[in-house]
């Protein structure tokens, strides 16, 4: 009789839960963040060492499976390289004069003039997403660090992502390749804009670029910048470079994608940075 | 008591999940400790008791994810529960049986996943593969992953012979 009463009310559990989780979309979202607190600080402790040590040995293993180069292959690759910086010097200052009659003629702010950063934390990775096809991390600051949501995360010039979800020692930064990640983009040439969609893999699309894009004015390996005008990202840090340029007459929008420049299984640090409450330059 | 040690067992998972298993992901999606646990519930322990804590697991890792908030805590629960209804038909003490019940299990959860996010636009071509990849690294680890549960499994509620839950 227990045995069945038992088995009665497991039954009845597990319906329960299937419709709570169903019907999660009715509920506030204080509740459905309630295990999200709960779990991110509680399971990020541990893992922190446990991810220091298990990137190590990867970054180790891989040197220690690279083969070297010889001196001969160094020499040739050198001399490829100083051919290449020739050529890049022209285009380059080819590129410079056209920047600078540009910038007259459109008066471009050096600075974009909404945003004063205030006091960068340094943050480091203490573990990744559970989901396969997720790419979000967990990084070591949080609330009681003054982060908040939407702050934009970057290492060095490059952008990588912005923090998604804060909790109190520990946020959580979604990433340039995430699916549900969407960023306001520039290429760096021609200064067409776009918006970057996240497909989970290194190579994103980018949308919204008008087919009306002349040919030469968006090249394979042409850099592409974050613009500045989603109000999250600073403009002109680095995203990644053009690795597909197709028009389709047919369509509004032109086939590009990007290969974005960080490779996020490599990294180990990065910096969150904070912005000034209500201070705008002129 | 074999509720604290699940529990335990789930913990211990998580942290793994969260820090050393992404390693594996450069080689094709690399193993779901939680759903491999799931299933060895599913297959061992109290027929009542895998659904409910295949629930609570999946949801502790969507918590862990931007993912659908509930996604994995439903699948995984549907997993349980059909597994823990057909065992007595798909249950054989060996490594390949084990292999085969893990690979086919996982790989219908990652497929319901990847038909859910197809339908909120993302590109189905791209997530098969990785399902079909995080598919055989379940099979592959499960023989193991099993071996190391069962004998911690009688704390746990979960039993060789099924007569004994």
């Amino acid at each position: 009789m227990r045995d069945r009463t038992s088995h009665a009310l497991k039954q009845f559990a597990s319906i329960f839960l299937l419709v709570a989780t169903l019907s999660l979309s009715l509920f506030p979202p204080a509740v459905v963040d309630f295990p999200r607190l709960l779990l991110t600080d509680a399971v990020a402790i541990p893992s922190a060492p446990l991810h220091l040590i298990t990137s190590h040995f990867a970054g180790a293993l891989d040197w220690a499976f690279s083969r070297g180069p010889s001196r001969q292959d160094l020499e040739r690759e050198i001399a490829k390289l100083n051919a290449i910086i020739v050529v890049k010097e022209a285009d380059l200052q080819r590129a410079r004069q056209e920047l600078e009659s540009y910038k007259e003629f459109m008066a471009i702010p050096r600075q974009n003039p909404f945003f004063v950063w205030n006091g960068d934390l340094v943050a480091y990775i203490n573990g990744n997403d559970t989901d396969v096809f997720s790419r979000s991390y967990i990084v070591s600051v949080g609330s009681h660090d003054g982060v908040t949501k939407d702050l934009p995360v970057v290492w060095g010039n490059v952008a990588l992502g912005k923090i998604s979800q804060t909790y109190i020692l520990y946020s959580r930064v979604r990433v340039l390749a995430d699916p549900l990640s969407r960023v306001c983009v520039r290429f760096a040439n021609c200064r067409y804009e776009g918006v970057l969609a996240g497909s989970g893999r290194q190579i994103c699309p980018v949308r919204y670029v008008p087919n009306r894009v002349m040919d030469g004015e968006i090249r394979i390996g042409d850099a592409v910048v974050t613009s500045g005008t989603d109000g999250i990202f600073p403009p002109d840090l680095v995203v990644g470079k053009v690795t597909r340029f197709a028009r389709r007459p047919a369509e509004a929008e032109a086939d590009v994608e990007v290969e974005l420049w960080m490779d996020f299984s490599r990294l180990e640090n990065c910096l969150v940075l904070r912005k000034m409450e209500g201070v705008r330059g002129g | 008591m074999r509720w604290f040690w699940i529990v335990l067992t789930g913990y211990a998972l998580l942290v793994l999940e969260v820090s050393v298993v992404p390693v594996f992901r450069q080689m094709g999606g690399g193993p779901d400790l939680m759903l491999l646990f799931v299933i060895f519930l599913s297959l061992y322990g109290h027929v009542d008791d895998a659904p409910i804590v295949g629930w609570f697991l999946g949801l502790a890792k969507d918590s862990l994810s931007t993912g659908p908030f509930g996604l994995y805590a439903v699948l995984f629960l549907a997993a349980a529960f059909i597994l823990s209804r057909i065992r007595s038909d798909i249950y054989l003490e060996s490594g390949k049986a084990h292999a085969a019940n893990a690979g086919v299990a996982t790989l219908f959860v990652y497929l319901a996943n990847c038909f859910w996010r197809w339908s909120e636009g993302g590109d189905l071509g791209a997530m098969v593969p990785v399902a079909i990849g995080v598919a055989i690294w379940n099979a592959a680890v499960a023989p193991l992953a099993f071996g190391i549960f069962l004998r911690y499994g009688r704390r746990m509620g979960a039993s060789r012979r099924l007569g004994d839950v």
